[in-house]
């Protein structure tokens, strides 16, 4: 043990009152969990009592705990949080024996379910006799060294880079020397033809910088030149502050230093506002129009600059391993995106050369929906290997589907929770996951939870601003009375909406490209239940890239996923007079759509059914049809409602599963043989708690040649900046975490 | 109390505030040499590294908030030395500090019906 906590103690040797210290810190361990606490709630069996508690932040906390491997990505960034938290701190790995560039682990156990009951003593007993230790070495990893250091530099200068307008390169004097290590990179700053004579006496009034974006400067960020004098013999930095190592700053030799100021737009005409007399500055000295005339602007068309912020992926309001990079104007959201491929896996070779191993390989790679995972591979391996054209679920299999739908629903709860700041949510929420993942859950008693969130005050109204199209909005302005109508999961009740109250993503007909008028004489929406779902074909379409919708004939009415037809079919309902002028939310979806507020063709899932887009692939499934099963929709395409359909599936696997009664099932641990000859393809498709996942593969002689794997969270993470644009960034970042991205399945 | 009374208490309350600042570096102290790691200097930011400083022009709209913070900062440094008269002055005190804050409430009502608390 010479070499334990030699990264995570305090130099020193023991003494009494270090020894006590030291036992009193490893009374209550503070654990932060990498990826995160979702994932480590999947292998516990009961919530963390006092012995233990998860930190938000890794100032709070003395044990990084590691669930399970992390790619390259993911580990430097862990590697940073180990090194901002105070010690003496713990690494504890569960799984991986060493992850480059943390240190070796403190405390290694396997990863299995209930590691932590190994792992906490192990962490405390450390904690109790390392503490304090001759042996501590500063942590100073690398690649991360380089790059802290140059934050570092840049959190040192403080340049301000509040405004160009009336930066003056006088430059006397100027000594290069110590611009070491400063690289003056102003890349959106754009010298190009500009002649920076800075070892004579000009004065470079640069009225014309053109800053297009503040905030994406990188290296030697900050310069606030707005009262920047460098004509003056001796620097005279007003409101500059260079930092310790810039008293000197000098200019001189910029260009040597790599000080493209790339953006700038110093393009010819701009010189002429160039005031090279002296201390002249001209009538537009510090003239906010100068100097605030190429920043972003906001809405209102205010000039303003940007911040960029990051969240996550060690997030405790977000999935795990889930980073959103946004861009600020002030506390409002004006860019937003997910990160890709954070956990995303590449296929390993072991699994091409024995696809038998596909379905133990995804539920791993997929450790939050584990079983839904699992059971697609087997799906789509029956379907390759019996040749079958469609693999449907057992009643059993439907129920360990449903089963996971509870938990996955909780964990997400737990989750939201967080990001609400309800701390009561997410307690309750971790309870019950805990009692559903033992087989332990009490249906009333999570009905009465689901109840109580339903009645929580203020949450309504907090919820349904959050995470809502804003272009969507809009257009509920101008025509459509969409009105908030519940389907809460019991069918359609249209019966007595006169108008037209169905939930259209704001598209009107001219953005068709196919209009097919369907004639539905005496529709009757009260009766949903039983839609008419015969010509769906998902299975055995051969080039089916996305879900397989190109054959859907959707005859049940202008609810189900009209949106992610490329074919749309104008469906006028008998009754329903008001109906045929209202403009149907159909779209080819993609790209261009999505910023007129459209969900995407390829959404699916309770983020899809909160929007009223009856999308679900269960309907598609005999096992769920003879059960009279609906899925459960919600209008609004908000929070609240996405919060609404999620506790209304819950509610609604508790009714599945209670139906099937004791057919419950175990796992289904079904043996597919591979023959070594032949080719042949495979495909399923299976509702997942997120979405529906769908797994196409093509085996030739035994081996894996081609797969492909479409998740929900691609989608949800495709449309992030559409629910977030234009928030205050609390609501951004609830409307993040009410659309359960599973990292995971982010793959590119 | 005797002049001599108070500057006998002040130089307690000086010297137990030292000690108190002592105790504390002594505490420190006994917790042994800080080790000097680059980690501990950058902002935490989800395991990211803060890319610059949040040093940025603010939009003018939260001038409101400023100008709300600025009255109601104001009012409670007015009530520290109404506080102390108080007693003497008796009622006319309460009535004259019921003025104030009434024309103060009365602007925090009119930034209120101009959606001055409104976030966005």
């Amino acid at each position: 043990m010479e070499t334990t906590m030699r990264y995570g103690a305090r130099k020193g040797t023991m003494n009494f009152w270090r020894r006590w210290l030291a036992k009193a810190a490893s009374q209550e361990l503070v654990i932060f969990p990498v990826p995160g606490a979702d994932l480590l709630r999947m292998y516990q069996s009961e919530p963390l009592h006092r012995e233990a508690q998860l930190a938000d932040s890794p100032k709070e906390a003395n044990v990084l705990l590691v669930v399970g491997d992390l790619s390259a990505e993911l580990t430097e960034r862990a590697a940073t949080v180990y090194a901002q938290m105070p010690r003496p701190r713990v690494l504890v790995m569960a799984g991986p024996e060493y992850l480059d560039p943390l240190p070796h682990p403190d405390v290694h156990v396997a990863l299995e379910k209930d590691f932590l009951d190994t792992a906490m003593p192990a962490a405390r007993e450390c904690l109790r006799r390392y503490s304090w230790t001759e042996e501590a070495e500063p942590y100073r990893p690398e690649p991360l060294v380089s790059k802290i250091e140059e934050a570092g530099q840049q959190q040192g200068h403080m340049h301000g880079h509040g405004g160009h307008g009336s930066h003056d390169h006088g430059h006397e004097g100027h000594k290069d020397s110590e611009h070491t290590g400063d690289e003056h990179r102003h890349e959106e700053h754009n010298h190009s033809g500009l002649q920076h004579d800075e070892t004579d006496k000009h004065k470079h009034d640069h009225q014309a910088h053109q800053h297009d974006s503040h905030s994406e400067h990188e290296g030697h960020r900050h310069h606030d030149h707005g009262e920047h004098d460098h004509g003056h013999e001796g620097h005279q930095h007003k409101g500059h502050n260079h930092g310790e190592e810039h008293q000197e700053d000098d200019h001189s030799q910029h260009e040597e230093h790599g000080h493209s100021h790339e953006g700038h737009d110093h393009g010819g005409p701009q010189h002429g506002d160039h005031e090279h007399d002296g201390h002249d500055h001209g009538p537009g000295f510090m003239s906010m129009i100068a100097m605030t005339k190429d920043l972003p602007r906001s809405p209102d068309g205010l000039p303003m600059e940007w911040s960029d912020v990051q969240f996550g992926p060690f997030h405790p309001g977000l999935p795990g391993g889930l980073r959103l990079s946004m861009k600020l104007d002030g506390d409002t959201v004006v860019k937003a995106e997910a990160s890709q491929g954070l956990l995303g896996h590449n296929l390993p070779a072991s699994v091409l050369n024995d696809p038998a191993s596909l379905p133990e390989y995804l539920a791993a790679a997929h450790p939050m929906a584990p079983v839904t995972y699992r059971l697609l591979a087997q799906k789509a391996l029956v379907n390759f290997s019996g040749k079958t054209p469609n693999s449907t679920l057992t009643l059993s299999e439907a129920v360990l589907l449903e089963k996971e739908r509870i938990t996955s629903h909780l964990n997400w709860l737990a989750v939201f929770g967080t990001a609400l700041g309800s701390q009561w949510m997410r307690d309750q929420a971790v309870k019950h996951y805990h009692r559903f993942q033992d087989e332990a859950g009490d249906a009333s008693r999570l009905s009465e939870f689901i109840g109580r969130i339903k009645k929580m005050p203020y949450l309504k109204l907090k919820l349904s601003t959050a995470g809502k199209h804003r272009v969507e909005m809009e257009d509920h302005n101008q025509g459509h009375e969409h009105e908030a109508h519940d389907h809460s999961g019991h069918g359609h009740n249209h019966g007595d909406h006169a108008g037209d109250e169905h939930h259209h993503a704001g598209h009107s007909h001219e953005e068709h490209k196919e209009h097919e008028h369907h004639e539905h004489g005496g529709y009757d929406h009260s009766k949903h239940s039983g839609h008419d779902h015969s010509d769906h074909e998902y299975s055995g379409h051969g080039g089916n890239e996305g879900h397989g919708h190109e054959d859907h004939s959707h005859q049940q009415g202008s609810h189900s996923g009209h949106e992610e037809h490329d074919e749309h079919h104008h469906h006028e309902h008998g009754g329903h007079a008001g109906h045929e002028g209202h403009d149907h939310c159909h779209g080819s979806g993609g790209g261009k759509d999505q910023d007129s507020g459209q969900l995407p063709e390829d959404m699916t899932g309770p983020a899809a059914r909160a929007a009223g887009i009856e999308k679900d692939h269960r309907l598609e499934e005999p096992v769920y049809q003879q059960a009279g099963w609906t899925p459960v929709t919600a209008a609004g395409n908000n929070a609240w409602s996405r919060l609404m359909v999620r506790l209304d599936e819950m509610e609604q696997s508790l009714r599945f599963i209670a139906r099937a009664g004791n057919d419950s099932g175990g796992a289904s641990s079904q043996k597919i043989d591979i023959p070594s000859t032949g080719m042949g393809n495979g495909i399923a498709h299976i509702e997942s708690p997120r979405g529906t996942v769908s797994l196409k593969f093509h085996i030739h002689e035994g081996k894996l040649a081609h797969m492909q794997l479409n998740t929900p969270s691609e989608a949800l993470a495709g449309i992030i900046q559409h629910v977030t644009e234009q928030h205050e960034l609390a609501d951004a970042l609830t409307a993040a975490a009410s659309l359960d991205i599973s990292p995971w399945e982010i793959h590119h | 109390m005797a002049p001599l009374t108070q500057y006998l208490l002040l130089l307690g309350m000086g010297i137990t505030t030292a000690g108190l600042v002592w105790m504390l570096y002594l505490i420190k102290q006994s917790l042994g040499q800080t080790l000097d790691e680059p980690g501990k200097d950058i902002p935490a930011e989800s395991g990211n590294l803060a890319p610059k400083p949040a040093w940025l022009r603010y939009h003018v709209h939260y001038y409101g908030y400023a100008l709300l913070f600025l009255a109601f900062d104001m009012e409670m440094a007015y009530m520290y030395p109404w506080a102390v008269v108080y007693r003497e002055v008796g009622i006319l005190a309460l009535l004259d500090m019921g003025v104030f804050l009434m024309i103060l409430f009365l602007g925090l009502i009119y930034t209120w019906t101009q959606l001055g608390l409104k976030r966005q």
